[in-house]
């Protein structure tokens, strides 16, 4: 056992993974949604959604939250 | 457990899988060299002429990441630990790849650069671009010997090839393609090679988990081992005496191996710098992600299959007749004539492209960082274009020269090249992130930043093991590693923030472009 596995033990972590993993990916989507269009080259004109690539992110990010949260 | 006559290591193609196999190396090598048409300079060969495609690089930056060595590797390490192997690819990969998307990638795009540590260099200085040029040649050179040695060991289970012919097979095929037509041919010969790996590994999981009665089957299978506990779980308690608790996935993976890997890696980024403007580089980071929602499961069943079909031959993993490299070799033998023949093709497509991102990122990153540099500043493009065809023809020769040392010794040289990585992964990734997201960190703080996270990582390493290199190679590459990337990284943090609050900032106009928060006035097509 390591010191930080004791830590975990000692903190009542150590079986609590997923929803650290999950938040990470929650975060995530949060920050996508909240890019600046200019700075994603959108600027002018939002693209229709199955050609926009925040779009396609927040799906991607959000299937992976949804993947720790089942099966992490 | 299914028993079988084939005996271990004598698996045989069929004169169908023979002549798909052909055909795949024969079309490959077509490919290649009819897009080497038009390659005249320096930029041509090493950024196609930012003239890529979002969706050959998206599925290129897949293969380059998936080689032979992570097949076999993947597939022993599902059958020793489980699905928690798929986090290299999950919080490994597509947390940092959709980061990268939206931050890093368009901004390097932008800069213009060809390498990293290009990058590196002008967002600090000179030496910090020359020592990470170094490290990352030596590493390259390094990886080119395992991913011959990686495909060697396969080639030998399945077609029965001596060591030296596959090397000179993968070699001259790899050598015609990527000297002639440079990223261009890499990129979508990967491409062509993605679909086939995606196609053969499917394949394989198909037939495997039909051969061991369905999902549930496999469950039910892999239930009666004793010490299979967690091999469906996809995080492992923190209190795991495997190398993977999940704080150290999270921390040491997901925040900086895997991030310093996609953001940081030229072999993995110089083909975004190939693309037509920033926005394809992004959509083809989001492609990639896209793509490993389902890969790395593809890689790992074939390993839970290989502990439910073969546990009695293959026996418990790190037992007494535990051999690294058997377990997927194995599991092809549940494949039918004619589908082996895919499956053999899928895993040339995975040697090839590992192999040819890298020897065409090392060529790069010693002619952008090193020659034109320091060697010859007034080289012209065309000098570039010639002398980064001799450093391919080099660098493949010199890999293969490397390749029988490494042969003799290979998992214990695999796992020393994980801990190489994590020597200087942590520092890379804090000044690329300190040095793109403040303008406030200095050309010092970087220097003094690479030297605390790469010094802190030897001096973990060392503490961890007195036997380190001469005795016999005997590399615990375990939790050290990815804890040790953690801890560089924090060390690399303060040594950067602590020597850039007493030292001098270039000023804004000097890192227009370089910074976040400072883009440069040009626009994109």
């Amino acid at each position: 056992m390591t010191v930080y596995s004791l830590l975990a033990s000692l903190t009542g972590l150590a079986g609590q993974g997923k929803w650290f993993f999950a938040g990470v990916f929650a975060l995530l989507i949060v920050w996508l949604l909240l890019v600046p269009r200019e700075r994603i080259g959108q600027a002018q004109r939002v693209p229709p959604w199955w050609r926009n690539v925040r779009v396609w992110a927040v799906l991607i990010a959000a299937t992976q939250m949804i993947v720790y949260l089942v099966w992490g | 457990m299914l028993e079988t006559s084939e005996p271990m290591g004598s698996l045989r193609l069929s004169s169908v899988d023979v002549a798909m196999v052909l055909a795949y190396l024969l079309g490959i090598l077509a490919l290649g060299m009819w897009l080497s048409r038009g390659i005249k300079t320096g930029r041509d060969l090493f950024l196609a002429g930012k003239s890529l495609p979002w969706w050959a690089v998206g599925a290129s930056l897949v293969v380059s990441d998936i080689g032979a060595k992570d097949m076999v590797g993947l597939a022993d390490d599902g059958y020793r630990y489980g699905l928690v192997m798929t986090n290299f690819d999950f919080i490994g990969c597509i947390f940092p790849v959709l980061i990268a998307a939206f931050l890093f990638m368009p901004y390097l795009w932008l800069a213009g650069v060809y390498t990293i540590p290009e990058y590196l260099g002008r967002r600090y200085n000179q030496a910090v671009r020359t020592l990470f040029a170094i490290i990352w040649g030596v590493f390259m050179t390094g990886m080119l010997a395992v991913i011959y040695v990686s495909a060697a060991n396969v080639f030998e289970h399945l077609l029965g090839w001596e060591f030296w012919f596959s090397v000179l097979v993968t070699a001259v095929i790899v050598g015609l393609y990527t000297t002639m037509g440079g990223l261009k041919a890499v990129v979508f010969t990967d491409l062509v090679s993605c679909i086939v790996l995606i196609v053969g590994a499917s394949l394989v999981c198909i037939f495997g988990l039909v051969e061991v009665g369905g999902w549930s089957g496999l469950q039910a299978r892999i239930a009666e081992i004793p010490g299979t506990e967690n091999h469906f779980e996809l995080l492992l308690p923190a209190d795991s005496d495997t190398p993977y608790p999940w704080p150290a996935v999270l921390l040491g993976l997901g925040f900086v191996l895997g991030p310093a890997y996609w953001i940081g890696n030229q072999a993995i980024v110089q083909r975004t710098f190939g693309t037509r403007s920033q926005n394809e580089a992004r959509a083809s980071y989001v492609l990639c992600a896209a793509i490993k929602l389902v890969f790395p499961l593809l890689l790992v069943i074939p390993g839970l299959i290989g502990l439910a079909a073969f546990h009695d031959r293959i026996g418990p993993a790190d037992g007494p007749g535990w051999e690294g490299g058997q377990v997927l070799p194995t599991v092809l033998q549940l494949l039918p004539p004619g589908v082996l023949g895919i499956v053999v093709g899928a895993f040339l497509a995975g040697v090839m492209s590992n192999l040819d991102s890298y020897v065409n990122s090392a060529a790069t990153l010693c002619v952008t960082d090193l020659y034109q540099p320091l060697i010859r500043p007034q080289a012209s493009d065309r000098e570039s274009l010639f002398v980064g065809r001799g450093l391919i023809v080099l660098f493949l020769a010199g890999g293969a020269a490397m390749s029988y040392r490494v042969y003799e010794s290979f998992d214990s040289v695999y796992e020393a090249f994980q801990t190489f990585m994590s020597i200087f992964q942590g520092a890379l990734l804090a000044l690329l992130l300190l040095g793109m997201l403040s303008s406030r960190t200095t050309q010092w703080g970087g220097l003094a930043g690479m030297v605390c996270g790469v010094g802190s990582a030897v001096v973990m390493h060392l503490w961890h093991r007195m036997d380190f290199l001469p005795a016999s190679w005997q590399i615990d590459a375990g939790i050290s590693f990815l804890w040790v990337a953690w801890w560089s990284f924090v060390a690399a943090v303060a040594g950067t923030v602590a020597v850039s609050l007493v030292t001098r900032p270039f000023d804004k106009e000097r890192l227009r472009g370089l910074v976040y928060w400072l883009p440069a006035e040009e626009a994109d097509a």
